[in-house]
């Protein structure tokens, strides 16, 4: 399994950072292990990821769930950003 | 006496050596040990020939298969539910970042896990940092309180290879907390034991109630690979290494035949299954597991 890792930051529509959200992978290329990331105060987690399409869950402290795609790339370490309409 | 004459044997037809049953020891713990009748509707037992739902179309989720039949665990603080803990793991430096997930008791100290919650290259960039431990978690309830461990063992194959047939991992506690809530007995079924067989999966889903509460689903095996078990059985992040176990009669000892490792991603094409999956608790596993357990 190519798993890379991968950073991810999530911000809120004015690009505020959100803590406290859950993440798990929906889909992607390959499998991923069915764990569950939680973003810190900074808004930022870590994931290893496949290359490819990933579908992301996002969870927001109230339980709202919203879902995010992002395409990863071959290099690691890379920091993808997702921005929720919340 | 004559000399015998010479003679052959054919082949041997059958392709493997007997399975040998090796297993650990259950307990119930020192807390109370009766089983509620709010359990005892929700746990499956023996065998079925057929599966306890039809099949039904990817709701668009990694892991949960058709409709999300999961059920909150109230009772956590009763058995099996309060042998299996909420799991916060946080990564060392300079990885960042906190992760949900899952583990269960086999011993006072000792719990198992996914292999990818106590190492993993590319969320913790090597071994996890640390593990909060939460027996039974409800909500803000936590009715065992809390243990943080920091000796953790795994398999070479998983540490080496991130393979996932091997991804298995172990928890060791300095508090024998496990002493209170009492622990999974694991056994090495074979093929044949496994077959039809009924199973239960609980654990902390990411998707529920912020992961701070035990849902649990039930199903047959769909698949006994020579490594993985395989079963429609509804999970979601978080529930990595959740324990997966049998029980002959509603109020017999549970045992564990596996641990919970991957959603349907993790099931291969050829075998033509929308199936969660997680690795078999092999002989050669539980010989591996009955050393951690003396691990202090």
């Amino acid at each position: 399994m190519a798993r890379l890792a991968c950073r991810l930051i999530v911000r809120d529509r004015q690009g505020r950072p959100l803590a406290g959200l859950r993440i798990a992978v929906e889909h992607a290329s390959e499998a991923t292990p069915d764990l569950a990331a939680v973003t810190g105060p900074d808004g930022r987690a870590r994931l290893g990821l496949p290359p490819g399409g990933v579908g992301l869950a996002l969870f927001l402290p109230d339980g709202t769930r919203r879902v995010a795609e992002i395409v990863v790339g071959d290099d690691p370490d890379r920091t993808y950003e997702v921005n929720l309409d919340v | 006496m004559p000399n015998a004459k010479p003679w052959s044997s054919s082949p041997a037809t059958e392709s493997a050596a007997a399975f040998s049953r090796v297993e650990t020891v259950g307990s119930p713990g020192t807390a109370d040990p009766r089983l509620t009748a709010d359990t005892l509707d929700l746990l499956v037992s023996g065998r079925n020939g057929k599966r306890i739902k039809s099949t039904a179309v990817r709701i668009g989720t990694e892991t949960v298969i058709g409709t999300d039949d999961r059920s909150m665990i109230s009772e956590t603080d009763k058995l099996p539910w309060r042998m299996i803990a909420a799991l916060r793991l946080h990564a060392k430096a300079p990885f960042e970042g906190e992760f949900i997930g899952t583990g269960w008791f086999i011993g006072p100290r000792t719990l198992l896990t996914a292999g990818h919650c106590v190492y993993s290259d590319t969320d913790f960039g090597g071994w996890v940092g640390s593990i909060d431990v939460i027996p039974g978690l409800n909500g803000t309830n936590q009715p065992f309180g809390s243990a943080r461990a920091v000796r953790f063992s795994t398999l070479d194959d998983w540490r080496t290879r991130a393979d996932p047939d091997f991804d298995i991992g172990c928890i060791h506690l300095d508090q024998p907390i496990g002493s209170d809530t009492g622990n999974f007995k694991i056994a090495s079924f074979s093929d044949a034991e496994l077959k039809d067989a009924l199973l239960n999966v609980s654990g902390y889903p990411a998707d529920r109630d912020s992961g701070e509460r035990q849902y649990h689903h039930v199903n047959r095996v769909l698949h006994a690979s020579a490594r993985r078990i395989y079963y429609d059985i509804d999970t979601f992040g978080g529930q990595s290494g959740s324990p997966v176990w049998f029980q002959e009669k509603p109020d017999s000892e549970p045992v564990a035949v596996g641990i919970h490792a991957y959603g349907i991603g993790g099931t291969a094409s050829n075998l033509n299954l929308t199936a969660n999956s997680g690795p078999r608790l092999l002989p050669e596993v539980v010989a591996t597991i009955q050393e951690w357990l003396q691990v202090k």
